[in-house]
């Protein structure tokens, strides 16, 4: 079989985050199928590995690396002949940048750069993907100077935030990656706007969730009060605020809510402020972060749930509202539309707007049958659409073209059956 | 008459180096006035650059960068105090022993310190930092002094819901000075009985003797740190809806900070990032030459005291647009000397903007009575006058 011999690398900057489910779902999936899969990372958190994730990385221990050139564990792997490379790359950035003081401020890049591609190469895989558009960009002497096939994932951070000042930003990533994986049409279109190659392989995979973890029957709670859930970090991107807004519009027109944001952040003093503002003390609470199988909890009991994103790549936690059945109301940030389809799983409402959001949830309180149709939908789309099992199938598929093909670039985009994109809420 | 104490020295804690603006300039009227003012600081620098001419710094003993063998220095001098002082010592260590958990070398050496300093007034710059100096309640209350400011004063006041630890710290010190009248009164009803004690005294700034002729009506300017408590992107949504109206203004922020990626995105998003100008943090003269040359400066805080940037704006004779948080209300009246508009409303905003844009003429009267606020109210010598008359009376209450 190809896949035991084709060794696939996977590099990731810390690991695990709470936030990055899709990383770990990968890595597992692949492993199941039989692949040779390695991953690489500056961090590894041992204790917070097994309290996010517990039971699902035994076994794996050989193939998690993390590989930092000033820790002591990488201190071994230094070799002459990386201190060579380093010379010979630091006297050229020398020579192009002309003033030692930009290169004094480089040199820690170029160190982490050439280490990392000896370290890799000592791996010896067919294929390294890159999680992180960034991470391929602060390492494209591993795209540039190697033989082994390259993968670049392009998501939300690193196109809406990343070296805006700079146009060229990702000029050597676009050229010597081989293919790159996009979440959805919209990421793939931003990605456009930023100077990926027309005739780049650009494959666009949707994450994909187990969906047997999240599956619930639907049913319409007999509470009086509503109950609202919002799974976010507290930060600016998720728009909690505007969530928060609605909310006090909803009591005010006499509907008894209860909306709890089950995350932490940097957010949290001004989330507070807001609710005072808005002095919708009674019916907001913010939980805090809490781990799977709570999370789960909360959303059996929960009836609609709420993503008011400002800015998104394309939100796991609204998949896995949906595999539990729940109908969802969402901003139209990014991929969202994507995610949900509206009229159908749920609402996507204009970003930055209060009062459509809580114009929606309105409605849904007031027809429940709508609501259990939603929930119902949601399960069937997102058990079609972005169940694990396809997520895999499509990288197994992007793998295979991408160590099968003669040449290193591929003419036409692949593009996995996508969902149905609905137009949003005027 | 009593034969009262004159104030001569005052010491300072809880200051960063290097200092907010507003503060030195404070330090530095009062040093040049014959004060000796001590600033006690995590870093305190070599050399002292000549903006801090007549103000000395001293290094905090708490913080982590005092290397080990000053600490033993200062174990020393502790010893050779408690030879001198034996009664008073005697009292502070029986404090600190009662709890078991502040048992920290340098906490202790820093509050001994603190406990036998010279220094006639001891003044606390945020409110939020009393929690540090616990030992202070049961040694030196009778020269302490303690500052309210916007964002400490107002999550002070949460704290307030939660436990009585605020109550308690706002009751000690023997003088309180507030940024703003609104404060004060929060002040005075939680300390109940001494009601003369709580004293408002706004910030000063300096008068740059020109007034700027405002020649462009469409260009807007936002000044200050980049946080979600300025809830600069109000300010961003404003321009959208006023650019939409067909005007076209522009917008510069002054400032960094932690929500630079949020206002970017903001600004692409909202598809206005050809109407507005990042500068990042400027120094004081850029910023208020950007000040100057712009039309009307817009202040979207959430909580504020009373904005220096906006008194900045004021003695510049710029028209200014602010939103009615802390004490704002009481430096701006709506439609004399500038706008005041609701809090966290991007439409208030962006009609207070249209209405600086089809009333250049009155933007131009509540410019120019803005500078005469200034001139009556927020001058330098005002505030280091009442600065003074407030540490006197503090040292004349307790005497």
């Amino acid at each position: 079989m190809w896949r035991e011999h084709a060794r696939i690398v996977l590099m990731v900057g810390r690991f695990p985050t709470i936030s990055e489910t899709f990383i770990i779902n990968k890595f597992v999936g692949l492993l199941q199928r039989g692949f040779d899969v390695h991953m690489v990372c500056n961090q590894y958190k041992k204790s917070l590995a097994h309290s996010y994730y517990p039971n699902t990385l035994i076994g794996t221990k050989h193939r998690i690396h993390v590989w930092n050139p000033f820790t002591w564990r990488g201190l071994w792997m230094w070799k002459p002949k990386i201190l060579i490379n380093l010379f010979v790359s630091c006297l050229a950035a020398w020579a192009q940048q002309g003033t030692p003081l930009r290169f004094s401020q480089n040199i820690r890049r170029y160190v982490w750069q050439t280490w990392r591609r000896h370290a890799m190469a000592s791996l010896g895989p067919a294929l390294v993907h890159f999680e992180f558009g960034t991470l391929a960009q602060e390492n494209i002497t591993s795209l540039r100077d190697t033989s082994w096939k390259n993968a670049v994932s392009f998501r939300g951070y690193d196109i809406e935030y990343v070296g805006l000042d700079d146009p060229h930003f990702y000029n050597q990533v676009w050229e010597y990656a081989d293919a790159f994986h996009v979440l959805g049409a919209d990421l793939k279109r931003r990605a456009d706007k930023r100077g990926l190659p027309l005739d780049a392989a650009v494959f666009q995979i949707p994450p994909g969730i187990n969906f047997s973890e999240y599956e619930a029957p639907f049913k319409i709670h007999k509470n009086e009060v509503i109950q609202l859930t919002t799974v976010a970090r507290l930060d600016w991107k998720k728009g909690i605020e505007y969530a928060i807004e609605a909310v006090a519009l909803l009591k005010n027109r006499g509907f008894k809510v209860m909306y709890q944001v089950i995350g932490e952040g940097s957010y949290r003093e001004y989330l507070k402020w807001v609710i005072d503002f808005y002095d919708v003390h009674d019916c907001v609470i913010l939980c805090g972060s809490k781990n799977k199988v709570e999370v789960k909890k909360y959303l059996f009991e929960t009836d609609i749930f709420i993503m008011a994103s400002v800015s998104e790549g394309f939100c796991n936690a609204v998949l896995e509202a949906q595999a539990s059945g729940l109908p969802v109301v969402c901003s139209d940030a990014a991929g969202l539309p994507e995610n949900v389809a509206h009229n159908e799983t749920g609402y996507v409402v204009p970003r930055r707007s209060a009062k459509a959001i809580a114009d929606a949830v309105e409605t849904l309180i007031c027809e429940p049958h709508t609501r259990e149709r939603m929930g119902g939908n949601g399960q069937t789309r997102v058990k079609e659409n972005f169940s694990l099992e396809k997520q895999i199938d499509a990288f197994e598929s992007m793998y295979r073209t991408l160590l099968e093909e003669s040449s290193s670039r591929q003419t036409n985009v692949e593009v996995m059956p996508a969902p149905i994109i609905h137009a949003r809420v005027s | 008459m009593l034969n009262v104490p004159a104030m001569k020295s005052l010491l300072v804690l809880g200051v960063q180096y290097p200092p907010e603006s507003f503060l030195l300039r404070r330090y530095r009227a009062l040093a040049a006035r014959g004060f000796k003012v001590t600033l006690i600081a995590g870093y305190a620098p070599t050399t002292h650059p000549p903006a801090y001419e007549g103000v000395l710094w001293k290094r905090d003993v708490m913080s982590s960068s005092v290397p080990h063998w000053m600490v033993v220095g200062y174990c020393i001098q502790a010893l050779w105090i408690a030879c001198l002082h034996p009664i008073r010592v005697g009292r502070f260590v029986g404090h600190v022993l009662m709890r078991p958990f502040s048992w920290d070398l340098r906490g202790f050496l820093a509050h001994m310190r603190l406990f036998l300093c010279k220094e006639d007034i001891i003044h606390i710059e945020w409110l939020s930092l009393m929690e540090c100096f616990t030992s202070l309640k049961y040694c030196i209350d009778a020269r302490l002094v303690v500052s309210c400011r916007g964002t400490q004063f107002v999550n002070g006041r949460d704290a307030q819901e939660n436990n009585a630890s605020f109550i308690s710290t706002l009751k000690r010190p023997a003088g309180i000075h507030a940024v703003c009248e609104n404060f004060a009164r929060t002040a005075r009803e939680i300390r109940e009985k001494k009601n003369s004690d709580v004293t408002t005294i706004y910030s000063g700034v300096p008068d740059p003797h020109k007034m700027p002729i405002i020649s462009n009506v469409l260009s807007f300017c936002i000044v200050g740190r980049l946080t979600a408590i300025k809830d600069h992107e109000l300010g961003l949504q404003a321009l959208k809806i006023v650019r939409d109206l067909g005007y076209d203004c522009t917008l510069d922020l002054v400032g960094d900070g932690t929500d630079m990626a949020r206002l970017r995105y903001a600004a692409m998003d909202l598809n206005i990032q050809n109407a507005v100008r990042f500068h990042g943090a400027l120094n004081s003269s850029k910023t208020m030459e950007h000040i100057a040359s712009s039309g009307c400066l817009i202040l979207t805080s959430i909580h504020e005291g009373v904005a220096n940037v906006v008194l900045e704006a004021m003695a510049l004779g710029v028209a200014v647009i602010s939103t009615d948080c802390g004490g704002m209300n009481e430096v701006i009246v709506s439609g004399y000397n500038g706008l005041l508009v609701p809090r966290h409303s991007a439409q208030a905003i962006a009609d207070a903007m249209m209405h600086m844009i089809q009333n250049p003429l009155h933007a131009k009267s509540m410019a120019y009575h803005g500078r005469l606020t200034f001139l009556r109210r927020f001058t330098i010598e005002k505030s280091t006058r009442s600065w003074i008359e407030f540490y006197q009376g503090v040292i004349k209450n307790v005497a």
